[in-house]
């Protein structure tokens, strides 16, 4: 399926007129775009997508998607871009439903490379349930983009009497974590440049429609997050503060490959920092617990879930995040500062 | 400066510009230059710091600072005249 | 693993491959018991590495410890004490057009006196993070064109790196390629620093992986010059545990002299071909260190031998003493990082702290680091 057999009368590699508008613009949607993602809404050529009328909430979320390298193990951008959006309407508790996609591609890209893309995007939309209805190409010079950034946008039905609120943790509350951390983020950073290491750690990155919709039949959820960039520090610490609680996550509990924590010792980072792409933090009444994380364990990508902590009240002094030691003394954890760099010392 | 992470040598990769050995970090592999610590053999682990091994670890010693500290747990449980769950797995 | 009434500490974990055998929480609880038991009186105990200082904040072991045992943080890291000086002149380097710079990437974000390598980078300076001083070599061997400078922080650990490029470059005739060197050695900045008779350090945990390259005899020198005990300590919570123990037990004792706590890595030679290979390359000098001034002999740089690889000689640079102590140790506004240091005195005694000092414009070395005594109290 990842194979790609160039289309007819298209060049290797990608050339500026391709996003001029012209006949190789249209040649290249067609025959690279069009002939991956096609279905009866992008088939009638509109400017825009015309969508039947949906419930009474609509979520909407858009991403853009940079990545160095574009294919690394377990992935590659496209299936990221939609995955991404996807799953960041899942976290509204919405059913995502359509979604836009716009290319910028720097010159030269390998057409091989787009169809590669392009054919991860359909697979990993056809996963989802979603259609890619609405679209946009631009090509700029050599250098003055990444091989190809790519936007999503996408749209899904909320239910009626839904409201996941960040802002509702309560006391007692427990913490889901739907499966391992770190695994997207050490699957790039091991393929950089310069630091190049071989290991079994692939991205994790998937549309998580599974899990969220067991969730949903099951118990009352508070709220849904993706720890994407940031890692999980980022999202417990937002939470917290929207909630104005504290959280308590347990070390012991927060699932972790082993090759993931010694990519993580070897440079220098903590892997509550590191970027995932295919788990979710659900935060459930404390009575609602073991239900859900029936529910989740049962569900595609869940297998390896665990309750990781509790909510509690606030100190004094202001919301806080704190990780319980294996010893049984605890630490704060706090956002990440500035970007995430190796370190040697 | 600190930084610096223990891993078994699997093989050796190369020889100029540098000697190179794949080394194994639980799972994690990266070469590492070996010129510092020439009698290194497949199967040694090495401590690696920013790609280059600065020391060949010794397992005998490993082993005797295990013993010392089973040795701290057997004492502490003889003072306690207890036994401690300390060891349970 | 010797098994105690048919149970072993942790019989899946590997002595030497595994870090989990040296995080073990039942390990960490009889090094607490044991050391609670032994200390009778007040001691202060100076770590002097930072990647020790990040163990005891990562584990929060300072309140495991006995109340009497405080631990005094000591010299700290490399890219900490690197003097705002010379980062500026490793930026101004990485703006030469014909000129790619490479460095770690915990160097990449330290402040010099006017923005850090990473703001220069975003400003079009070809600065690139690399893993190993040796992928430099690799570089300048992929872009003969271009003139390819490492920017060389660090303490003994990473010299080894250093000169085993330095020699290569040399050998291969390379003539794109040098270093700019910011080498310290840790035993002169311990020995400025506990020598101050004011100081109350009582005993060092000395550095596993400097000592790992340089073994253990310079510090049974130290420790006799000091009078006190020295235990070489490596970086896990039960390694550091371990070494806070036997530091303890010595000062009980009233013992003084070396121990080695970390014998699985750090050999009493230390690492023979490293250390040979430091002593072929580099020879000592005098340097600045932030926060702490000039000390004596606390530097390492290339041998005339070596010039062709030198980025100092190269490029014909010369860094005033003025702007190399980057931070005034005297007078109303001066820095008191090396009181701090000491343990004399607390971030919130010094006139700059909170206001010309802070995170993103560290004036002394223990603001640069997460971990850095100042950094702390900042945060909290």
């Amino acid at each position: 399926m990842l194979s790609c057999p160039i289309p007819d009368n298209l060049p290797a590699a990608v050339e500026l007129a391709h996003g001029g508008g012209g006949l190789l613009t249209s040649q290249l949607i067609h025959q690279v775009f069009d002939h991956y993602f096609h279905n009866d809404i992008l088939a009638t050529y509109h400017d825009g997508a015309i969508l039947p009328a949906m419930g009474e909430r609509i979520a909407m979320s858009t991403d853009t998607f940079v990545v160095t390298p574009l294919f690394f193990p377990g992935g590659n951008i496209g299936d990221l871009a939609i995955n991404g959006t996807v799953n960041d309407i899942l976290c509204c508790g919405a059913t995502p439903r359509y979604l836009s996609a716009a290319f910028v591609i720097e010159e030269g890209m390998k057409i091989d490379d787009l169809c590669k893309i392009a054919a991860a995007m359909a697979a990993a939309a056809k996963e989802a349930e979603v259609e890619i209805v609405t679209g946009d190409t631009k090509v700029v010079e050599r250098g003055r983009c990444d091989g190809v950034y790519i936007n999503t946008t996408g749209i899904g039905i909320v239910p009626p009497n839904l409201w996941l609120d960040p802002s509702s943790l309560k006391p007692g509350d427990a913490i889901i974590l739907t499966g391992p951390i770190g695994n997207h983020g050490m699957a790039i950073m091991t393929q950089r440049e310069g630091l190049k290491m071989t290991s079994e750690i692939k991205s994790d990155s998937a549309s998580l429609g599974d899990i969220v919709h067991a969730l949903l039949r099951v118990v009352d959820l508070r709220v849904l997050r993706d720890p994407t960039r940031g890692g999980l520090a980022a999202t417990l610490n937002e939470l917290a503060e929207a909630s104005g609680v504290n959280i308590t996550i347990e070390e012991t509990a927060i699932p972790l490959r082993e090759d993931v924590r010694t990519a993580c010792d070897l440079l220098g980072l903590d892997p509550l920092h590191v970027a995932n792409e295919g788990i979710m933090v659900a935060v459930v009444p404390a009575d609602q617990a073991a239900t859900a994380l029936e529910a989740v364990k049962r569900s595609a990508h869940g297998a390896e879930a665990a309750i990781i902590g509790t909510v509690e009240a606030p100190d004094p002094q202001g919301a806080k995040v704190w990780l319980r030691l294996p010893y049984g003394n605890r630490r704060r954890v706090e956002q990440m500062r500035g970007e995430q760099l190796p370190r040697i010392c | 400066m600190c930084l610096a992470v223990p891993g078994r040598i699997e093989d050796f990769t190369c020889e100029e510009p540098f000697k190179m050995a794949l080394v194994d970090f639980c799972g994690v592999k990266r070469e590492v230059c070996l010129d510092t610590v020439d009698d290194a053999k497949v199967g040694d682990y090495v401590v690696a710091h920013a790609g280059v091994a600065i020391s060949v670890m010794d397992e005998a010693t490993a082993q005797e600072t295990i013993n010392d500290l089973e040795e701290m747990a057997r004492y502490r449980d003889e003072q306690l005249s207890s036994p401690s769950e300390l060891w349970l797995p | 693993m010797a098994p105690i009434d048919g149970h072993s500490l942790n019989p899946t974990h590997h002595l030497l491959g595994e870090a989990s055998t040296y995080r073990d929480p039942q390990a960490m609880h009889v090094l607490v018991e044991r050391l609670h038991a032994v200390a009778t009186r007040p001691w202060r105990i100076m770590e002097v590495c930072g990647g020790q200082t990040f163990t005891l904040s990562r584990y929060r072991l300072e309140e495991l410890l006995p109340s009497g045992i405080r631990m005094i943080h000591g010299p700290g890291c490399p890219v900490c004490v690197t003097p705002a000086a010379t980062i500026d002149t490793a930026i101004a380097l990485a703006q030469r057009p014909e000129v790619t710079l490479c460095s770690f990437g915990d160097m990449l974000r330290v402040p010099g006196s006017n923005g850090s390598l990473l703001r220069a980078k975003a400003a079009g300076a070809d600065i690139r993070l690399l893993y190993s001083p040796l992928e430099a070599l690799r570089l300048a061997q992929e872009m003969p064109e271009r003139e390819v400078v490492f920017f060389a922080i660090g303490f003994e650990t990473t010299m080894p790196a250093y000169c085993i490029m330095a020699e290569k470059a040399v050998a291969l005739g390379l003539t794109n390629l040098s270093l700019l060197t910011s080498l310290f050695t840790v035993p002169a900045a311990v020995r400025a620093v506990v020598t101050d008779p004011a100081c109350q350090v009582d005993a060092l945990l000395a550095a596993g992986h400097v000592c790992a390259v340089m073994g253990v005899e310079p510090y049974e020198a130290l420790s006799r010059e000091l009078g006190m005990p020295i235990v070489i300590t490596g970086f896990e919570p039960v390694d550091m545990l371990l070494g806070i123990l036997r530091a303890t037990e010595m000062l009980e004792q009233g013992a003084t002299g070396v121990v080695n706590a970390y014998g699985r890595v750090v050999h009493h030679q230390g690492t023979l071909q490293a250390s040979a290979a430091i002593r072929r390359v580099m020879e000592p000098c005098d340097a600045y260190w932030r926060g702490l001034g000039l000390l004596k002999n606390s530097g390492m740089k290339l041998r005339k031998e070596y010039e062709q690889v030198d980025a100092w000689r190269r490029y014909n640079i010369n860094i005033d003493s003025q702007s190399a102590m980057g931070c005034r140790t005297e007078g109303e506004d001066a820095c008191i990082a090396h009181l701090i240091m000491k343990g004399l005195r607390l971030p919130k005694d010094c006139p700059n702290f909170g206001h010309r000092c802070r995170p993103d414009s560290p004036v002394g070395a223990p603001m640069v680091s997460n971990e850095g005594v100042c950094a702390a109290y900042f945060k909290s």
